[in-house]
């Protein structure tokens, strides 16, 4: 008698149970509340108090002016912290891999985690007690006498900035420095044998070679700018204005659920739009980045 | 032919590790030159030195008459092949082939035309779009050296490039290697640890032992006249026997066998015979030919690497002796005692 070639596979219920957590929580935490929310974004109430569809919520944003007005600058500048965020920490991603040795990279590595062990809002108010009129720095540059009035740096788009980037740019260094390992020496030295000198190195291996790396640092970062609450709302003070202030309004100050879904979603479209958009220019794809 | 490459008193250090000592050699344009040695030896170090990516603490390097102190790696009139070729990933092979003309900042017709030259030099026309990491072993190599030969350097350096090849495939490039160096007539330096590599292909060959050269020559002469026991140990096969007691013309090995050698002067502490150098029942009108008598204690076949395990009669000295395959010796058998010769030549003492 023949055997069959391929068994029939049995029920495997380890399988079954690792995967109900996950479902669970894409399910209730995630698919759930959207689906909610993007019903309600799409209802208004009438003069009866009963739900009826209407696009009233996503026309009352295009309708005022500060609504689009900050959903634009927050894209703006979510992109320009992002950029920031790769300037800045590229040389120390670089530096971390390539120029020290392994176990000095380790220590610096712990010193750059140590702000993420304390939470955003401890980091934000030590924020506050260096830029503040009588925080450190301008009590510094008063002492040494290089001003004499206290510069205003706090509850502007500069401080808003500075907190942005220091709380999201960890994110961009270790998936920079995943790649930058990855990189055999030997490359760097074969583009110096073959008469590239140290910028065109940078600009033509160095840079392409981690292009997925940064493409998945910046994607996080963006995210984590774009959707943050507390730097814009206590570095930014009331002359910046955020997007996600804007939802938060809607929500608790003038209970206005729906028009904050439609906002919330509006939000969501713009960050899913950019990340899709930087992907396509980059070149890169989703599941390669997402390793 | 004048000299394209001189190395003098080429010394480097690494702290107090002495990784090249005072090397002195020179390579004559259009050449094809090999440093042989064992893995540690201060070969890739040396390579290193000349392609420009590492300083040396003492001596010169002299590469077409000018001295090529402080000139950095993309200055320098050669180019390297990588011992894992270091291919760039993200491009094609055409990007990875042009990378360097880039550089020159010529036109892309000039840049067109030089690539395609080349790939068709090394038989990869037709794989211009193909990305780098969707090829064979040996189509990867030959993008490696066509991306430094399309640079048209003063010397191509290569480091063990064959090293990570299958045999069939190395014994290939082997071969190929050696035409398109002749067909090109680039001045080629070969670093290698595998003897056959390097006397295949070479004019010449250095061979390097601990930071120093032991001998420069040509393959043949390295092979048959190895100047130090190192290189007679290291090229080819050889039986080695330690000398015991020094007497003129007659050579006495620790196990107490005793073989005659002209004009010997009795300084020597050790004794180098290859296997193929013993003659099985040698003919007695051959003159200075030694011969004794030997007793077969195992055949070891290997195809063409045949050899007899032996003892040489009334000592416990072991000799390994070449067989070679032909009809002549198929009757030989464990246990039987045979005669045979060396020329006193090729008995080697140092």
């Amino acid at each position: 008698m023949q055997q069959s070639i391929k068994p029939k596979k049995p029920f495997n219920v380890t399988l079954y149970l690792l995967i109900i957590p996950v479902l669970l929580w894409l399910v209730l935490l995630i698919v759930l509340p959207h689906l909610d929310l993007l019903i309600s974004s799409f209802q208004i109430e009438n003069d009866n108090g009963d739900k009826v569809f209407s696009l009233d919520n996503y026309i009352a944003f295009f309708k005022e002016e500060i609504y689009w007005l900050t959903f634009v600058k927050t894209a703006a500048y979510a992109i320009g912290v992002t950029a920031l965020a790769f300037i800045v920490t590229f040389p120390i991603a670089f530096y971390l891999t390539k120029v020290i040795s392994k176990k000095n990279a380790a220590f610096f590595i712990l010193l750059l985690l140590i702000p993420l062990w304390v939470g955003e809002l401890v980091t934000v108010y030590g924020w506050m007690v260096l830029l503040g009129d009588h925080g450190i720095i301008n009590h510094f540059l008063m002492a040494i006498g290089l001003i004499d009035e206290p510069i205003n740096m706090l509850y502007t788009d500069f401080s808003m900035i500075l907190g942005l980037l220091y709380m999201s740019m960890l994110f961009m260094v270790v998936p920079v420095m995943s790649t930058l390992e990855s990189l055999d020496d030997s490359l760097i030295e074969a583009a110096s044998d073959l008469g590239a000198s140290k910028w065109t190195i940078f600009r033509t291996i160095i840079i392409p070679y981690s292009m997925p790396g940064i493409v998945s640092g910046a994607i996080i970062v963006f995210m984590l700018v774009i959707g943050d609450y507390l730097a814009p709302n206590i570095l930014g003070g009331k002359s910046s204005l955020w997007f996600t202030e804007q939802i938060y309004n809607k929500f608790l100050t003038t209970f206005n659920w729906n028009e904050g879904a439609a906002f919330g979603f509006l939000l969501l479209m713009l960050s899913s739009g950019i990340i899709w958009l930087v992907l396509k220019l980059s070149g890169q794809k989703l599941d390669r980045v997402g390793s | 032919m004048s000299n394209i490459l001189e190395i003098k008193h080429l010394t480097k250090r690494f702290g107090n590790f002495t990784a090249v000592e005072d090397v002195n050699f020179s390579v004559k344009d259009g050449g094809f030159f090999s440093i042989l040695g064992s893995s540690g030896c201060g070969k890739s170090t040396l390579l290193r030195i000349i392609a420009g990516f590492e300083p040396e603490t003492e001596g010169e390097v002299i590469i077409r008459g000018e001295s090529m102190k402080g000139v950095p790696p993309d200055k320098r009139p050669v180019n390297i092949v990588f011992q894992h070729l270091a291919l760039f990933p993200m491009m094609n092979v055409r990007e990875n082939v042009a990378f360097g003309l880039k550089r020159l900042k010529l036109s892309n017709t000039e840049i067109d035309s030089r690539v395609n030259e080349i790939l068709s030099r090394v038989g990869l026309e037709g794989y211009e779009k193909k990305d780098v990491t969707a090829l064979s072993g040996g189509q990867k190599q030959r993008v490696a050296i066509a991306r430094s030969l399309v640079m048209k350097p003063s010397i191509l350096l290569l480091d063990e490039p064959l090293g990570a090849l299958d045999r069939k495939l190395r014994e290939h490039m082997k071969v190929e290697l050696k035409l398109l160096q002749r067909e090109i007539g680039t001045t080629f330096i070969y670093i290698t640890h595998d003897q056959s590599e390097a006397l295949v292909m070479s004019d010449e060959i250095a061979v390097m032992h601990e930071g120093r050269f032991e001998q420069i020559d040509t393959p043949r002469n390295l092979y048959k006249n190895p100047k130090t026991a190192f290189v007679a140990g290291f090229v080819g096969d050889s039986n080695r026997f330690e000398l015991e007691r020094t007497q003129a013309e007659t050579l006495i090995t620790s196990k107490g066998w005793r073989i005659n050698k002209k004009s010997y002067a009795g300084t020597a502490t050790v004794l180098y015979i290859r296997p193929e150098a013993l003659i099985i029942n040698p003919s007695s009108d051959l003159s200075d030919v030694e011969s004794f008598e030997i007793t077969i204690k195992t055949i070891l076949f290997d195809g063409s690497n045949t050899k007899l395990a032996t003892t040489v009669a009334g000592t416990t000295e072991e000799l390994l002796i070449s067989l070679p395959q032909n009809a002549e010796f198929d009757g030989l058998s464990e246990g039987q005692t045979l005669q045979v010769g060396i020329h006193t030549d090729d008995l080697k003492c140092y």
